[in-house]
């Protein structure tokens, strides 16, 4: 197995579309698989990590939990953007603790630190 | 180098702008899809898009339309008179093989 | 100068390409840009090390598609390139089940009336796209338009 940097850049929201579900799937994935991937929310992404989520209310699964399973699954990084947090008026007490809060510079410097990009 | 597709429209979307917040110097955008509408912007439409891309250009970031998505939707013309220069599929092939990695932001 | 002959050399390179396609034929451009975009990759001489259908991506691959005869048909038109170039083209067997697009075998499996992807096309896991990430030179995703 070649030791290529995965990012998965997950920029979707949960519920509203089963992408957000999908991208975790693939970094599940990628852990199980063995490969050295980052996970970066950006963007819209980041309401993934926000709130205590009651998703019974529109009869799905819940996103969190699913999340939650990240660090079983050998996820090397898993990051959120800060800049995005800031802009949604969140603060970093209402973020998920299993990401870790970057600034812009450091997003420029992931999107470079890594080989390939899968892009959510 | 970094090349970022860009596939929605400014008018409707922050895709383009959370996309080239994000891009470092020597960066390629392009726009596919409903994106090239971004090739409208001006000083008088989207102007802190417009200022932006024009700081972005001086710093050696480059700008482009998908000629095929441009054409279909009428804007060839306006392209060809904006910052965006029009690509045709092989040389968004090439410019995919140029850059160390592609970013894709819809 | 020394910078643009490395960039030129590079262009003469065969590169192995991995395509992500997420969006449904029809409704979205993605799919329609992701077959532009393989057909020339393969026109200048790169390789496809796999076509990943992702998403509502999978729905390309669905044989039911019924379109007036003037129209691209798109499974068809997928299945002629896949067949042409002997492309491997993955459609992620979790997103198909859920959006009812299944082979002879899942179709079997799950007691479903009948199964509808298109010859050419295989189903198979997650597994496959990690892998593309890490086998190929270069990875694109056509995400989706709505």
């Amino acid at each position: 197995m070649n030791d290529k940097r995965i990012l998965l850049v997950c920029r979707i929201a949960p519920y509203g579309n089963s992408l957000a579900r999908e991208s975790l799937e693939t970094a599940l994935a990628a852990g199980a698989m063995g490969a050295k991937i980052t996970l970066l929310f950006l963007d819209e992404g980041i309401w993934q990590l926000v709130g205590q989520h009651k998703p019974e209310t529109i009869g799905h699964k819940n996103h969190a939990a699913m999340l939650s399973a990240l660090p079983l699954y050998d996820i090397e990084q898993v990051l959120v953007d800060q800049d995005s947090v800031d802009k949604r008026n969140i603060g970093s007490a209402e973020l998920s603790e299993i990401a870790e809060l970057i600034d812009g510079h450091r997003v420029k410097e992931i999107f470079a630190d890594h080989d390939v990009v899968l892009s959510f | 180098m970094i090349l970022h597709t860009v596939n929605k429209s400014p008018y409707s979307s922050q895709c383009l702008s959370d996309c080239l917040n994000r891009v470092s110097a020597g960066d390629k955008v392009i726009l596919i899809e409903d994106g090239v509408y971004g090739a409208t912007i001006a000083t008088d439409a989207l102007p802190s898009l417009h200022s932006f891309i024009q700081r972005l250009l001086a710093s050696q970031v480059g700008f482009y339309t998908l000629r095929p998505d441009a054409e279909a939707r009428g804007l060839e013309a306006i392209s060809e008179q904006s910052a965006f220069k029009l690509l045709s599929d092989h040389e968004f092939v090439d410019l995919v093989v140029e850059a160390n990695k592609v970013l894709n932001w819809y | 100068m020394g910078h643009q002959l490395i960039c030129d050399l590079r262009l003469l390179t065969s590169m192995k390409f991995t395509i992500v396609i997420l969006g449904a034929p029809y409704t979205d451009e993605a799919a329609e840009s992701a077959f532009r975009f393989t057909q020339a990759a393969l026109e200048k001489n790169h390789q496809i090390y796999r076509l990943f259908f992702y998403h509502d991506g999978v729905h390309n691959a669905s044989s039911l598609i019924t379109l007036p005869q003037d129209e691209i048909q798109p499974a068809q038109r997928w299945a002629n390139l896949i067949a042409q170039y002997d492309l491997e083209a993955i459609v992620c067997i979790a997103s198909s089940l859920r959006r009812g697009l299944l082979n002879e075998t899942e179709a079997k499996r799950f007691s479903k009336p009948a199964s509808n992807l298109t010859p050419g096309f295989k189903l198979a896991g997650l597994g496959d796209l990690v892998d593309a990430a890490q086998q190929s030179d270069r990875l694109i995703t056509f995400g989706p338009t709505s």
